[in-house]
C-alpha cells in the first residue's frame, strides 16, 4: 500500500547568527492513511520545524531539503500556488497557542467559513452553515450564537476548539496538530486530546500529533518517534516502544515524567529521590558533529559514540534505535 | 460605540483638536456657500482698512476682504492636504504593504528608494517640480504627495513587518491564504489605526508645506486664495498693517495645532492598553 505520506531524508536549515544550524538532519518516515504519528522530544530537537517544512511554512530563510511525498506529489518541489491549494483543504495544522493563532480583528464564525469559501467555493451562507456544523462538532455549546464571536471573548479551550474547526473545515486527509494540548489547563488539555482522537477515528484522516509529553502520545498514538538535535533517534509502535526503550536519551525523557501521586517519602519511609533529569543542555545545532549528538549527556557513552555515526538498531521488525549501546540502555532498570 | 464616543469627549487633546480643526473645516465649508465679499473683489478705496462691522478682519493692500480670503484660503489648504495625503498614503501604503509580504530584495529595493525620496527636503522637490512644470496648486499636490510616500512606506512597512510574525498569520498561511489574501485580510485591518494616525500628523505637515510653497510663490497662484499667498502678500507691509500677517499665520497655526491635538488624541484612543488605564 503506497503511504499517504512518505518523507525521505528531510533537512531543515535555518539562519542563524552563527551560519546556517541543520535543525532537522535526515528524518524519514511514512504515513499510513488514518494513521497517527507521534513526535516526541524536547525543545528544539526539530520536531516543529519538521512539521512547518511538511506544510510549506518554514521561517524566513528556512530551507528543506530531501523529499516529502503526500500522495504522489513532492510538497517541497511544488510551487507556492499550489502549496496554498493543499493547506488547510488536504492538509491542516494546529498550533500551540490558541490564544495568539485567531485574529483578534474577525469574527470567529468568519475566520472558520474562510477556507470552506477559498477551497470549495460555498457562498457566503452556506460557509456559514458549515462553520455551525462544524462548532457543534467540535463540541462548542450554542454554535449559532457563537460564530459571531470574537476571539477575545473565548475562553484558551475554546478558542483551541475554534482552532481545530477551521483545521478540519475541508476534511484534510493529514491533520498536524504542533503541541496542541502545551497552552491549555491539564484539565482542558484531555477533552481536547479526547476530541482529536474522536475527530481522527471519526473521519478517517492521518494525524501527527507533536508534543514533548509522552502520556500524550502514548494515549493517543499508534506509531512514535523519538527525536533529538534534529534525529529520529527511536522509532516504533507505540507498545513496543514504551514497553522497551531501547535509546538512552529516550529513556532518560521517560524517566522525567513527574509521577502522581507523588509523596516526599516512600513506602519504607526513605526520602523519594527527586524528578530524575537528563544533565546537560541540547548541545547548539551549528556545532553538532558527525556522531551522536547525545553522546555528551549519556551516561552509557564510549568512546566510539563520539567518533561514529551509530547505526539504526532493529529491536523489532519496526522498532528501531540509533544507538551503539541498546543493550545495555533496555538493561537498565526503568 | 457610545462607550467609544464617550472617551474620545473624555480626551482633552482630541476634543481641542477636534474643535479647532472642526473649526477650520467649517470655515472652508461655508465660505463655498458664503463668503461676506468675494474673495478676489478688489476695492481700492477701502485698502488697508482696520478690523471693522463692514471688514471684520480688514482689507488688504488691494482692498479685498481678509476674512472672505481667509475661509476661502481654508479651502484650497484643505484640498491640497488632502489630495497629498491621500497620494502618498495610497502609494505608501500599498509599497510598504508589498514589501513586507515580499521581503528579501523587493523589501530592500522598497525601503531604499524610501531613504532616497526622504533625504530631499518637500521643498527642495517642490522647487523642482515648480521649475520643469510651472508653478501651481496641482504640482504641489505632487510635490507633497512625493514627500509623503516615503513617510507612509516606511511606517507601514515596520507595522506590517510586526503583523507578519504573529502566530495568526502562520495560522492563516496554514489555512491555504496566499500572501495578497493576508495582507488584505489580517495584515491591512491590524494597522489601519497606525496609518490613520499617521495620515492626520501629515496632513498638518502638508498644510505647512502647501502654504509654504505658496508663500514661495511655487504653489496656488492667484488669484485663488491661499493662506500661504496672503501671508507673502503682507510681506512688504508687515509695520504698517501688521495684522494681515498675523491672520493667516494664526490660521495655519490653528489648522496645524488642530490636526497634531487630533492625531495625538487618535494615537491614544485607537492604542487598548492607553484608552483602559484613562
Amino acid at each position: 500500500m503506497t503511504p499517504l505520506l512518505s518523507v525521505k531524508d528531510l533537512h531543515v536549515s535555518l539562519p542563524t547568527a552563527h551560519g546556517p544550524a541543520e535543525a532537522v538532519r535526515g528524518v524519514s518516515f511514512d504515513l499510513q492513511k488514518g494513521e497517527t504519528l507521534g513526535i516526541v522530544g524536547e525543545s528544539g530537537c526539530g520536531k516543529s520545524m519538521t512539521a512547518l517544512a511538511l506544510m510549506g511554512l518554514l521561517p524566513e530563510g528556512g530551507r528543506a531539503g530531501g523529499h516529502v511525498v503526500f500522495q504522489g506529489e513532492d510538497l517541497l518541489a511544488a510551487d507556492e500556488a499550489k502549496l496554498c491549494d493543499l493547506r488547510g483543504n488536504r492538509l491542516a495544522m494546529i498550533f500551540q497557542e490558541p490564544m495568539t493563532s485567531l485574529n483578534p480583528l474577525h469574527r470567529i464564525g468568519d475566520q472558520i467559513a474562510e477556507p470552506l469559501r477559498l477551497h470549495r467555493g460555498l457562498s457566503r451562507r452556506q460557509a456559514r452553515e458549515q462553520a455551525v456544523a462544524l462548532l457543534d462538532r467540535v463540541g462548542i455549546a450554542h454554535p449559532r450564537e457563537r460564530l459571531d464571536a470574537y476571539p477575545h471573548q473565548l475562553s484558551g479551550g475554546q478558542r483551541q476548539r475554534v482552532m481545530i474547526a477551521m483545521a478540519l473545515s475541508c476534511d484534510p486527509e493529514l491533520l498536524i496538530a504542533d503541541e496542541p494540548t502545551t497552552a491549555l489547563d491539564v484539565t482542558i488539555q484531555g477533552q481536547i486530546l479526547d476530541l482529536i482522537h474522536d475527530l481522527v477515528e471519526s473521519s478517517g484522516m492521518a494525524l501527527i500529533l507533536i508534543s514533548h509529553d509522552l502520556g500524550v502520545v502514548a494515549e493517543t498514538a499508534q506509531r512514535v518517534m523519538v527525536m533529538y538535535a534534529g534525529r529520529i533517534v527511536e522509532a516504533g509502535p507505540v507498545r513496543e516502544v514504551f514497553a522497551d526503550l531501547a535509546h538512552p536519551y529516550a529513556r532518560g525523557l521517560f524517566a522525567a515524567i513527574p509521577g502522581l501521586p507523588r509523596a516526599a517519602k516512600d513506602a519504607t519511609g526513605y526520602p523519594r529521590p527527586p524528578l530524575p533529569t537528563i544533565p546537560g543542555v541540547v548541545p547548539e545545532l551549528h556545532a553538532l558533529g558527525p556522531a551522536c549528538a547525545f553522546a555528551d549527556r549519556c551516561g552509557l557513552s564510549e568512546p566510539r559514540c563520539r567518533t561514529d555515526m551509530p547505526p539504526d538498531v532493529f529491536l523489532s521488525p519496526r522498532h528501531w534505535a540509533k544507538c551503539w549501546r541498546t543493550d545495555a540502555a533496555r538493561s537498565l532498570l526503568p | 460605540m457610545s462607550e467609544r464616543i464617550g472617551q474620545a469627549v473624555r480626551h482633552r487633546s482630541f476634543l481641542a483638536g477636534g474643535l479647532l480643526f472642526g473649526g477650520v473645516l467649517t470655515m472652508a465649508a461655508l465660505s463655498l456657500v458664503w463668503t461676506p465679499y468675494a474673495p478676489t473683489a478688489i476695492d481700492v478705496r477701502h485698502r488697508l482698512a482696520a478690523p471693522s462691522a463692514a471688514h471684520w478682519l480688514g482689507t488688504d493692500p488691494f482692498g479685498r476682504d481678509v476674512f472672505s480670503q481667509l475661509i476661502a484660503g481654508a479651502q484650497n489648504s484643505i484640498t491640497v492636504g488632502l489630495l497629498a495625503v491621500g497620494i502618498g498614503l495610497a502609494i505608501g501604503s500599498a509599497l510598504g504593504l508589498l514589501a513586507a509580504a515580499r521581503r528579501g530584495w523587493i523589501e530592500e529595493l522598497v525601503m531604499r528608494a524610501a531613504d532616497f525620496t526622504y533625504a530631499f527636503p518637500a521643498v527642495l522637490s517642490a522647487i523642482m517640480f515648480a521649475a520643469i512644470l510651472g508653478p501651481n496648486a496641482v504640482n504641489s499636490v505632487i510635490a507633497i504627495a512625493i514627500f509623503n510616500i516615503p513617510v507612509f512606506a516606511r511606517i507601514v512597512r515596520a507595522s506590517a513587518n510586526a503583523i507578519w510574525s504573529r502566530d495568526y498569520i502562520l495560522a492563516a498561511r496554514s489555512a491555504g491564504k496566499g500572501g495578497l489574501r493576508i495582507t488584505i485580510e489580517h495584515v491591512l485591518p491590524n494597522i489601519l489605526a497606525i496609518i490613520l494616525v499617521q495620515a492626520t500628523v501629515q496632513f498638518a505637515l502638508a498644510i505647512l508645506a502647501e502654504a509654504a510653497l505658496s508663500y514661495l510663490g511655487l504653489g496656488t497662484q492667484p488669484p485663488t486664495p491661499s493662506w500661504g499667498r496672503m501671508l507673502n502678500d503682507a510681506q512688504s507691509y508687515v509695520f504698517r498693517a501688521p495684522l494681515l500677517t498675523i491672520f493667516p499665520g494664526c490660521a495655519i497655526a490653528i489648522a496645524v495645532l488642530g490636526l497634531n491635538l487630533l492625531g495625538d488624541g487618535l494615537r491614544d484612543l485607537t492604542d487598548p492598553r492607553l484608552t483602559r488605564r484613562r
